[in-house]
């Protein structure tokens, strides 16, 4: 009896303490505080050809001075990954489709996609082709994987690798070079992978593509006057042969420009239900991310030396994305951020250059759909062997899954109802455009940090493949601009008329039998740029690239709706010269450029109504009396927001439901805003827009009501618009927020939020934003740097510099970002010694 | 107390101690042994449940010291706030379950030792 009693309360107590296993009073989480406290002492670093000091400043920042580069890198590998080492296993096993071995099947989905896209692939190429190749490079790549293994085997051999681990019961697997770069190439993914083609082309068969025309046009209203390069386009001595206007009013959805009819009902259904079905997989979702860079000439600067400020919007997560690092070598003295897992600085700054990077959102992802029959598809009139790849996904606790991934010569296939469209990328096609997926961006990367002004950057840039960025720089000569490099893919497309045209990019599926392919990339001569341009000043906040006579017709750009670029061009012909100062109140700006064009209508449109309500009649007052500014604590942003909603819901819910459009995929802002002041008939609004706009306010109020209760004055911005950092692994607990924030979609001061009066009744937060702002200067010939992100260095929780930058980035502060050029001018007692194993 | 028994209590403690400092292995791996070492070098039921609540001392003091640091009491927190638990409740499920599992060990194995040394005495007497 006793036996078996206890027997049967152990059997419990076995089961109950399972989830307490992390808790091990010796080697669980507890170790996480001895791995938080680490900062300093005698590291043994093997392979190490020299001395390598690491003085660690008062934010976490590491300044790593080595004479030998690889000896730099491998002391980075190992520094990221005594600080960020869960965030680089959860990076790479994101992109590699690796997940759901440590996650289960909450992850598979991403998986099964990431493993159909072949990120891993294609850095298996780009690995092999630059041990090959560059060996220079895959040198500094290797050597950072060491130090990254190195800080692995001693945590691990002392039981301290990080409590993340310890909750979820694994070990990492030894770093490898092919990690970092299929983390660059997930990074590239995320920046350019854009479905939009696909998307188009649902819309173009649900609504017709006169309607897509109007709602989604090639070139966003309002974008003419502010692109990137200034002037025509035009560029060395060449210019697009054909009109533009003539280009932006044809049908690029028929058959002449894809070879595709989507006339024929049942391949457009079929091709609706395809499209679908891999907006489920793939969680397609209109997505917030931008950026702004902008720079001025000496002309337009108050001390009379360029300024640089940037600063990309991306998912705001904890751990940063970011990793702060200063390297000195014999080489170079370089200072900026880099991602944990990639040894490179990505934006910063040495004693002659600084650059700043914002995506330029030019097209370069295409869809084919193919002509398959059992294992072979159709191509150039041969039929040819599909390529079919075993990709083996483990489940945790539920063993393994194979998949067959089956590749054309443009890339991985989507199949669904019958139908296959293949998806080609530059990440994955490579810079040879032989599907090898080799891209070269280390080796700019490589070059970058070594440039000595921006003639240098220009020659580094030329390796930079994809993601395609606008790269601001400044120099020490007081040379300014932003060049915009990478993999441009055209196509020759013969129009109606006969004549030929160079494209960029597609609006719609292509018919993938040959005779829709890319001839080639942009040369990179010919990519946009402007150095030293006349107007003093350039920005470049993914808005349209390039004017209208640019040689390739760009009919895939992705571009931002254009309020930030509005504003910011705004900003800077605003004034005679501008300041540090300026440039960070600009970064902070909160005016939305689209609140400012369409407002003042919005209002007079309800003029005649006399049946307006006491919270409907103060809510126009505060309108009415409103400079714009999504602050936090004012009202009328709330009731901007929320009548603006109510009006894409009252334009287009209905007819989009009616035509079986069955995801949110509404039109840009600056389509409703042109609406609104343009075609106030349209038919979106019913043949009236006062009539809409009436209906749509008293949506908005009511709900409002709902949500914040009947006192407008209680409606403060901040109470909707709200700002969660969460942690990767979703745990509130280690996240940040909700907190009241400044700004939306559309202002400088990026806080992508929807649209959406749902958000005002279920978890919507503010999840990006600007994760690195910086201001970067050559005042004297002497480089003076500012910058913040929103987190700390180290992913300990328990970490002083866990989040210890998050306020000053939340209140618009910088921090100083000095370049010492040796250890003790860093001023810091926390010093890190490495030496060789020999030593 | 028989001089088996003092051995079976230190070397209870002796297991706890080496098993949770030194061996790369569950805790609950280290609240078995202690619970065998106890039932086994005990000669009565009670001064095996005695000797393996010894043994688990190591295990409650070092979790004390991890808890009554700052740091491990913020570490406490954060894991009772993922749990949805109160921080007392994970150290007392933790404690309880060391405690649970050695002690219930320690039953078995002293029980199960009785049992067979009874047999054996009644088939010597037969």
């Amino acid at each position: 009896m006793t036996v078996s009693v206890s027997v049967l309360v152990l059997a419990a107590l076995l089961q109950i303490s399972v989830p307490l296993q992390a808790l091990h009073p010796v080697r669980g989480v507890w170790t996480e505080f001895e791995a938080a406290r680490w900062e300093g002492g005698e590291v043994v670093l093997k392979g190490l050809k020299g001395k390598v000091t690491a003085v660690i400043d008062g934010r976490g920042v590491p300044h790593v001075f080595a004479e030998d580069e690889q000896d730099a890198f491998r002391a980075l590998g190992y520094l990221h990954a005594r600080k960020r080492l869960w965030q680089m296993d959860v990076q790479r096993r994101l992109a590699s489709g690796r997940l759901s071995e440590i996650l289960g099947e909450v992850a598979f989905t991403n998986d099964l996609l990431m493993r159909v896209i072949g990120l891993h692939r294609s850095a298996k190429g780009t690995v092999s082709w630059l041990e090959r190749n560059s060996p220079e490079v895959f040198g500094l790549l290797q050597a950072y994987a060491d130090g990254v293994n190195a800080a692995i085997e001693e945590m691990r051999s002392a039981g301290r690798l990080p409590m993340t681990f310890k909750l979820l019961n694994y070990e990492p697997e030894p770093w490898r070079v092919e990690d970092s770069i299929v983390w660059s190439k997930y990074m590239a993914w995320t920046l350019t992978g854009f479905w939009y083609p696909l998307l188009l082309t649902y819309l173009a068969i649900k609504l017709g593509p006169e309607d897509v025309a109007e709602l989604y046009p090639v070139r966003h209203y309002y974008s003419g006057n502010a692109t990137v390069v200034p002037g025509d386009g035009s560029v060395g001595g060449e210019s697009l042969p054909v009109d533009s206007e003539v280009l932006m009013g044809l049908d690029w959805h028929s058959k002449w420009a894809t070879g595709i009819d989507l006339s024929d009902r049942e391949l457009a259904g079929r091709l609706a239900a395809l499209i679908e079905k891999v907006a489920e997989l793939a969680r397609i979702a209109p997505s917030d991310l931008g950026s702004n860079n902008w720079v001025v000439g000496p002309s337009h600067s108050a001390t009379g030396a360029p300024i640089l400020a940037d600063d990309p919007h991306l998912p705001l997560n904890l751990p940063s994305l970011w990793y702060e690092v200063h390297l000195v070598t014999r080489e170079y003295n370089v200072r900026g951020v880099t991602l944990p897992g990639v040894p490179f600085v990505i934006i910063g700054f040495n004693e002659q250059l600084a650059w700043g990077l914002t995506n330029s959102q030019i097209g370069v992802t295409d869809f084919y759909l193919e002509t398959v029959e059992g294992d072979r598809y159709l191509f150039k009139g041969e039929w040819r062997q599909l390529q079919r790849v075993e990709e083996v996904i483990r489940v945790k606790g539920q063993g393994e899954r194979r998949i067959t991934v089956n590749l054309t010569v443009h890339g991985p296939l989507f199949s669904y109802g019958g139908l296959h469209v293949a998806l080609k990328w530059t990440g994955n096609s490579g810079f040879n455009d032989d599907g090898s997926g080799v891209t070269r961006e280390a080796i700019a990367a490589y070059k970058v940090v070594r440039a000595k002004g921006y003639r240098d950057l220009l020659e580094a840039l030329r390796y930079w493949d994809v993601p395609s960025q606008n790269w601001a720089f400044v120099d020490r000569e007081g040379n300014y601009g932003i060049v915009v490099p990478g993999l441009f893919p055209y196509r020759v497309v013969r129009l109606p008329d006969g004549r030929e045209v160079r494209v960029i990019g597609s609006r719609s599926v292509l018919d993938g039998r040959g005779d829709h392919e890319w001839a080639g990339f942009v040369p990179y001569e010919l990519v946009p740029k402007t150095v030293n341009p006349e107007r003093g000043y350039a920005a470049a906040p993914n808005q349209l690239t390039v004017g209208p006579r640019y040689p390739y017709f760009i009919l895939a750009g992705w571009y931002d709706p254009g309020a930030r670029a509005q504003r910011i061009h705004w900003l800077l012909g605003s004034k005679a010269v501008h300041t540090v100062e300026d440039f960070a109140r600009y970064q902070c700006d909160v005016v939305l450029w689209f609140a400012r064009a369409a407002t003042p209508r919005l209002v007079s449109s309800l003029e005649k109504f006399g049946d307006l309500d006491d919270r409907e009649r103060r809510a126009l007052e505060e309108l009415r009396n409103w400079d714009y500014s999504m602050s936090k604590d004012r009202v009328a942003p709330t009731v901007f927001w929320a009548w603006f909603s109510a009006l894409y819901d009252e334009a287009f819910r209905r007819p989009f439901s009616e035509r079986g459009i069955k995801w949110r995929l509404y039109p840009l802002e600056s389509t409703l805003v042109y609406l609104v002041n343009e075609r106030p008939e349209s038919k979106w609004f019913g043949g009236n827009l006062s009539t809409a706009a009436r209906r749509a306010l008293r949506t908005a109020i009511d709900k409002l009501s709902e949500a914040l209760g009947p006192d407008v004055s209680g409606w403060s911005w901040g109470k909707v618009h709200r700002l969660r950092i969460g942690h990767l692994s979703s745990l509130d607990a280690l996240s940040i927020g909700p907190l009241p924030h400044d700004g939306s979609s559309g202002t400088l001061l990026n806080a992508g939020f929807p649209y959406d009066l749902k958000a005002l009744r279920s978890r919507v937060f503010v999840t990006s934003g600007p994760s690195w702002r910086t201001i970067v200067t050559f005042e004297g010939g002497k480089v003076s740097a500012l910058g913040v992100y929103p987190g700390g260095q180290s992913e300990s929780p328990l970490s002083p510099h866990y989040s210890d930058s998050f306020k000053a980035w939340h209140e618009c502060k910088l921090f100083p970002l000095d370049l010492p050029s040796s250890p003790s001018d860093v001023g810091s007692p926390i010093i890190i010694n490495f030496r060789g194993s020999g030593a | 107390m028989r001089f088996r028994d003092l051995l079976g209590t230190l070397a209870s403690i002796l297991v706890g101690y080496l098993l949770l400092f030194h061996v790369n292995s569950p805790w609950q791996v280290s609240a078995l042994s202690v619970g065998v070492v106890a039932g086994l070098l005990s000669t009565r039921l009670g001064v095996a449940v005695f000797s393996s609540l010894v043994g688990s001392i190591p295990f409650i003091v070092v979790l004390a010291v991890r808890t009554s640091d700052p740091a491990g009491g913020k570490l406490l927190g954060l894991i009772a706030s993922i749990a949805g638990l109160p921080p007392y409740a994970i150290l007392g499920l933790l404690t309880l379950s060391y405690l649970g599992i050695s002690i219930s060990t320690a039953s078995i194995v002293s029980t199960v030792l009785g049992m067979i040394s009874s047999r054996k005495r009644r088939a010597g007497s037969w």
